[in-house]
């Protein structure tokens, strides 16, 4: 076993092995699952758009109808107005006001806002799990991180050693009277290896310590993106909490109210019962607008500075790539050199 | 805000004693033999059964049943509703954390998984509904004779089924009461269903004369079905329940109502021990005849599922009464 074979066997690096291209494929690869993670958020922007949409115009019947009873309107003032507010009620429009039962009514709307609410509830627990994959993405791509670190610094031992060890040879053969020698050739043949060799680490080294800076800069933009699913979560978790227990109170209201709520002596009932559903639904808007602002705010320049970092990982790709070739044309130009070097001498010993 | 009706509902919180209540008032409802003039026995099981723990797959913490009543409150029958409303939009997204483990995150929406997974494949669930049948055209008459169904989740807790079979002689088809859908199928107006509906929760007697009001409408029959009180030791009854509660101290009671008024019937009979007399009084009856209404006699009856209760001791009960009622008995 020659003297680099030894030392080489030192140098085992981690994980599987690196090159130019698989280091592309990786970040590649990388860079398309954090396109995923964004087009989650995206996705989640549009039903958060669509639970607004939806929340807005309960809260618009809710707040109209409970404004209307709390003027305290006789049946006999009702007049054209009735047909408006009544529409807002499921399946009211153009009825007339005494035709239908208020406690039906209640209990209708109850049940559409019941759903809206449950509806933000699934909502929010695919944000929580949203945030979940992106803590796992984090964890993942930490450990490729520490890897990279590990086998940079690994990398960096090898090509210390292996020079260290060239510069002996090469003193060494300095040191040789008769270059014809076969103990000279010998020597001569190591130093190439070790030479070859100390390429092949350097050149790692400078794949580890780039896998290493451009996985840590995803890892920055995946905990950017976790952030932001963080701040939802929580927003959404606790709107939906008060929105669900006002909604309790409603139902509980809406009993009260009871089979007496046709009787217009109870009208200040049935508004309470209106304002806490109005309150229940109001909660659940509020959090819908805010993060709907929220997401628009972060949104877009999360996905700006994405696209920076992409072109960036672009021009850090073709820099590798170009020093690669270079570091090939090295290898090469020495070996025409060499070449060269064999077939010049080659033809002066025939003539 | 503390809610005055807060104390009505009592919260089973854990699943073991929630599966237990659900089992029990399952299997009574099961035994009960329930005819049509009741709510639909599979659609009420359908609901029930996706209130216990081990359908929901622990999703919902507590359970809460009404007090006085002893059956699960309107919150969640409508929770199940609302749940299989979004069950068919919710599942495509949950279907990548089907068989999900780790973070507890995931673990829920496995759970939700399967849980929306099974509801999808629900036929039907407890609902209010108001629907109304075309029965036949009497010719001598030109009456016109419908059925109006109405299932309804009373808020005293109890879930009931109105049945009001009627005729209209004047303007068949046309602007009345009950008119025709693009379908030609009849369709109750705006003002009858808001009738039947304010009514529902009355008696039927009242029900009974209310409707017989209108002078296009010719009532035959008003049967009010209604399930529960569900009983056991753990509720707060009305009065007249207390001593069939304390036979429900080691069991269950579910209590099966029925009662018709008719114009059909010939005689009243009263056999249901918490309705022994007519709403009206008879001169008020007459009073009512008098004034071309048309007469009705009054049908009342109970009937009764027992888990783990005597038999011997409800009729021994009963017998207070006078009634001779039916017993089902749900046996271990």
């Amino acid at each position: 076993m020659t003297v680099q074979e030894v030392v080489s066997k030192k140098y085992s690096y981690k994980g599987e092995p690196i090159s130019v291209r698989s280091l592309e494929t990786e970040i590649s690869s990388e860079r398309e699952r954090q396109n995923v993670n964004v087009g989650k958020l995206t996705a989640l922007r549009a039903k958060n758009d669509e639970l607004h949409k939806n929340l807005t115009e309960e809260i618009k019947k809710l707040r109209k109808v409970s404004d209307f009873f709390s003027r305290g309107e006789t049946k006999g003032a009702f007049g054209t107005r009735i047909k408006e507010i009544l529409s807002y009620f499921p399946g009211m429009r153009n009825a007339f006001f005494t035709k239908r039962s208020i406690e039906e009514l209640l209990k209708q709307q109850y049940e559409i806002s019941a759903k809206r609410v449950k509806e933000a509830a699934d909502y929010s627990d695919r944000l929580k799990a949203a945030e979940q994959d992106l803590f796992l993405e984090i964890e993942r791509l930490n450990v490729k991180i520490i890897e990279s670190a590990e086998n940079e610094q690994i990398a960096a031992n090898a090509v210390i050693e292996f020079s260290a060890l060239l510069e002996e040879k090469r003193a060494a053969l300095k040191a040789f009277e008769n270059k014809g020698d076969v103990a000279y050739r010998q020597l001569q043949a190591e130093a190439d290896e070790l030479n070859r060799t100390l390429s092949e680490h350097s050149t790692l080294l400078e794949l580890y310590a780039s896998a290493e800076d451009r996985l840590a800069r995803l890892k920055e933009n995946t905990g950017r993106v976790q952030e932001t699913m963080t701040n939802l979560f929580t927003d959404i978790r606790k709107y939906v909490i008060v929105a669900s227990e006002k909604l309790d109170d409603a139902v509980a209201q809406i009993q009260a109210v009871g089979t007496a709520a046709d009787a217009s002596i109870v009208l200040v009932d049935m508004k309470t019962s209106l304002d806490v559903m109005t309150r229940s639904m109001n909660e659940t808007t509020q959090f819908v607008s805010e993060t709907q602002l929220y997401l628009r705010e972060h949104l877009d320049s999360l996905l700006g500075d994405l696209e920076v970092y992409d072109s960036e990982t672009q021009k850090m790709l073709q820099v590798n790539l170009e020093r690669s070739r270079n570091l090939e044309n090295v290898a090469i130009g020495r070996a025409i050199e060499r070449a060269r070097e064999l077939k010049g001498q080659k033809e002066g010993a025939a003539l | 805000m503390h809610s005055p009706f807060a104390e009505n509902r009592i919260r089973i919180s854990d699943p073991d004693a929630a599966e237990q209540y659900l089992e029990d008032l399952a299997l009574c409802l099961e035994q009960a033999r329930l005819n049509d003039v009741y709510p639909k026995t599979e659609a009420m099981l359908s609901s029930i059964d996706m209130m216990a723990p081990s359908m929901h797959c622990n999703l919902y913490p507590t359970l809460t049943v009404h007090a006085a009543t002893g059956l699960p409150t309107y919150k969640e029958f409508v929770r199940v509703a609302a749940d299989k409303s979004l069950a068919e939009a919710e599942l495509p997204s949950l279907q990548k954390w089907k068989g999900a483990t780790g973070a507890d995150i995931y673990d829920v929406l496995a759970r939700k998984y399967r849980y929306y997974t099974t509801l999808l494949h629900v036929e039907e669930l407890m609902e209010e509904s108001g629907k109304i049948y075309f029965r036949k055209i009497d010719k001598a008459t030109s009456t016109a004779l419908f059925r109006i169904v109405l299932d309804r989740i009373s808020l005293t807790g109890t879930l009931e089924r109105l049945t009001v079979c009627l005729g209209q002689q004047k303007n068949i088809w046309g602007k009345s009461a009950v008119t025709r859908d693009d379908m030609d199928a009849a369709k109750m107006s705006e003002s009858l269903q808001g009738m039947v509906y304010r009514m529902a929760a009355q008696d039927v007697e009242m029900i009974f004369i209310r409707l017989g009001e209108d002078p296009d409408l010719c009532v035959e029959t008003v049967t009010k079905g209604t399930i529960g009180p569900f009983l056991t030791s753990k509720l707060c009854p009305a009065p007249a329940f207390l001593p069939l509660q304390q036979l429900a101290k080691e069991g269950a009671i579910l209590n099966l109502s029925l009662s018709t008024a008719s114009s059909a019937q010939p005689t009243d009979v009263f056999n249901d021990p918490y309705q022994l007399t007519p709403q009206f009084s008879q001169a008020a009856r007459i009073e009512m005849a008098q004034r071309q209404m048309v007469s009705y006699r009054v049908m009342t009856d109970r009937k009764f599922v027992l888990r783990g209760v005597s038999r011997d001791a409800l009729i021994k009960h009963l017998s207070e009464f006078g009634t001779t009622n039916i017993i089902y008995e749900v046996r271990p």
